[in-house]
């Protein structure tokens, strides 16, 4: 699903330039639950980043389901956003002013499902995260265990190749955490590829494989 | 490319973000609507002022007799100066910029009666000319023409009110005599003037006048010249008049009280360019008003785009384009700013039309008829709608290009 070959990037502020990633090799395959591991300022966020292709890398290939992902027009890159990648992020970014079920169904809005549908079908993964109740709920209403499911269920709904959590639990507290967690194996065993990036062992310890990140190079990788 | 989906889209956020479009709303609106009302109200005191004039020649020099203010040449001051017929005729034939003329004889107000019923009415004795100049409007009949001053005909033109009051509705006028101060007068015609206190009037032959009221004296009080001459040709024509009229009468010809010269290009001359001045001011005002209207909706899209920074990381983390976003902020701020833009427009020609409606009937009144130039007024709403999307597309294009990732760090 992912392939990443020699992956090389580097971030200038200034006339300070960060060399954040060395030459990433990495290999995800299809249906995988893979956690990537290491301190603040290994790189393994930048590393999301890229895979997610919200920033873009220096040097090296990185083919996603077969395709490659190198200098996308912003058109082509918020295509294979749309229908390839959900995100999931620390801080949920669920949009304020919408209801969950509004949050939900934004993914399919881009992918020009009627509203209607795209409604019935948010509506049905809401369902699925445990949330139906809630569907009418502005965000701030919620819990932050709540939002981060209502963000999963957004993940979900526009149908992706891929899930990618940055610190899907950084914001939470270890038992919500926890059910956080329980909800992406879930979805991992149901088929789904996820990709998480976190700091914690025990998080990381939920996944089938760790890649464990240093100073922008994978130093091993532990399989469970 | 613009489907429902879109707008529903975007009336769904403008609608959760109800303060940030209302105060969009509002500068806009309130700038349409000032620039509206201040429009109308500048067109109202331009009507008021031209209907002052009354359609009344523009290019006419009226003359008629004073009262000397200066001794001169050993005669006294105080004497009052008399014209005649003659002067009429020596003006026309004298100067070339005259092509016309017409001589008037009031004789005050005269009793008149038709039947069982009278009144009182401004009785005037008038040259033919005199009826053309006046742009008078003819409902029955005839004018007075040249063969009845040549014959002394005793004929009445009748005022629209002296017709109302005395005859019964649309009646008939044709062969009827009209009594005035006990004799009969056949009445040829029904004329209504511009200006609704002139109707009163009953004319007559001048010749026919001053054989009856004047003893077949030639003294007329007022000469109405049609004048072919700009502004400072139409000035020294009236210094002239007064010249020749000084030399024929004896007093100085700068005694302006000896003479009175009403000249009717200088006055609408200068009444124009008060118009003029007017409407430059009130033009200025409203643009001003449509710069700070316009002003109000750049920054509140510049501050609500960059409010929604985050807003638009999330949107393209979740497949956005970048043109869908650009699209979005534009369709939002042109969909507030031709809304609300309409409802100032609305409200600025009700307020219009409602001064209108008030002000009707009122004589004296310094507006008439002010109303909106729609032309103007959709220009404008079109230039504020023009405005609001570059006002949405500057910021969005470039919170578009921002890179997803620092879109989202945005706080």
């Amino acid at each position: 699903m992912i392939k990443l070959h020699n992956i090389h990037k580097s971030y200038h502020v200034g006339k300070e330039s960060l060399h954040v990633l060395k030459g990433i090799d990495l290999h995800i395959k299809e249906g995988e639950l893979v956690s990537i591991m290491g301190s603040s300022g290994s790189g393994k966020s930048t590393l999301l980043n890229l895979v997610g292709l919200l920033d873009n890398y220096d040097e090296g290939t990185y083919h996603l389901d077969g395709n490659l992902m190198k200098n996308l027009t912003e058109n082509q890159a918020a295509y294979y956003r749309n229908r390839f990648l959900g995100f999931v992020f620390q801080s949920f970014n669920l949009i304020s002013f919408k209801n969950a079920q509004e949050n939900v169904a934004l993914p399919l809005y881009y992918q020009g499902v009627k509203r209607e549908e795209r409604n019935a079908i948010a509506l049905e993964y809401l369902d699925k995260v445990g949330l139906k109740p809630w569907a009418e709920h502005m965000p701030n209403e919620l819990s932050g265990g709540q939002k981060q499911r209502v963000a999963i269920a957004r993940a979900l709904a526009s149908k992706p190749k891929l899930i990618l959590a940055d610190e899907p639990t950084g914001a939470l507290d270890t038992t919500t955490s926890y059910e956080v967690m329980e909800l992406l194996k879930e979805i991992h065993h149901e088929g789904m590829t996820v990709v998480i990036v976190t700091h914690e062992h025990d998080i990381a310890e939920m996944t089938q494989k760790v890649i464990h990140l240093t100073d922008g190079i994978i130093e091993k990788i532990t399989e469970h | 490319m613009f489907q429902s989906e879109a707008l529903t889209e975007i009336i769904d956020t403008l609608s959760k973000n109800k303060l940030r479009t209302a105060l969009t709303g509002f500068a806009v609106a309130w700038g349409i609507f000032i620039f509206v009302v201040l429009l109308g109200m500048g067109n109202g005191v331009e009507n008021a002022m031209e209907e002052g004039f009354g359609k009344d020649a523009q290019n006419k020099i009226s003359v008629s007799g004073g009262t000397t203010s200066e001794e001169y040449k050993g005669l006294q001051k105080g004497r009052p100066i008399h014209i005649y017929n003659e002067d009429a005729e020596i003006l026309e034939e004298y100067f070339d910029e005259v092509t016309g003329y017409a001589s008037t004889y009031w004789f005050g107000t005269k009793t008149a009666n038709y039947k069982d019923k009278n009144g009182s009415y401004q009785t005037n004795g008038i040259g033919a000319d005199g009826l053309e100049m006046e742009n008078l409007n003819l409902l029955q009949g005839r004018f007075i023409n040249g063969l009845d001053i040549l014959h002394n005909r005793k004929v009445v033109l009748l005022g629209k009110t002296p017709y109302e009051e005395l005859f019964d509705k649309d009646e008939d006028i044709e062969g009827k005599y009209l009594k005035i101060d006990g004799s009969s007068f056949l009445i040829v015609g029904v004329i209504e003037y511009n200006n609704p206190w002139e109707n009163g009037r009953l004319l007559v032959p001048i010749s026919t006048a001053q054989n009856i009221y004047n003893s077949g004296s030639d003294r007329i009080h007022n000469i109405s010249l049609i004048v072919d001459a700009d502004l400072s040709a139409s000035k020294k024509l009236e210094n002239k008049i007064r010249g020749f009229f000084g030399r024929k009468y004896d007093f100085r010809k700068d005694d302006k009280r000896a003479l009175g010269v009403q000249n009717n290009i200088e006055e609408y001359g200068r009444a124009k360019g008060v118009i003029i001045a007017i409407k430059l001011f009130v033009m200025i005002i409203g643009i001003l008003t449509l710069i700070s209207g316009i002003t109000g909706i750049s920054n509140i899209m510049l501050i609500s785009v960059k409010e929604r920074t985050k807003e638009i990381g999330i949107r393209k983390a979740l497949g956005a384009r970048p043109n869908s976003i650009i699209k979005q902020v534009i369709f939002e701020s042109v969909l507030i700013t031709s809304l609300a833009g309409y409802i100032g427009l609305v409200l600025g020609a009700v307020l219009v039309e409602g001064i209108n409606y008030l002000t009707k009937g009122g004589d004296s009144s310094a507006f008439l008829n002010p109303t909106v130039d729609i032309k103007t007024a959709i220009i404008a709403t079109v230039v504020l709608i023009v405005a609001g999307a570059l006002a949405g597309w500057l910021p969005a294009r470039k919170a578009a290009k921002i890179k997803p990732i620092e879109a989202l760090r945005y706080e």
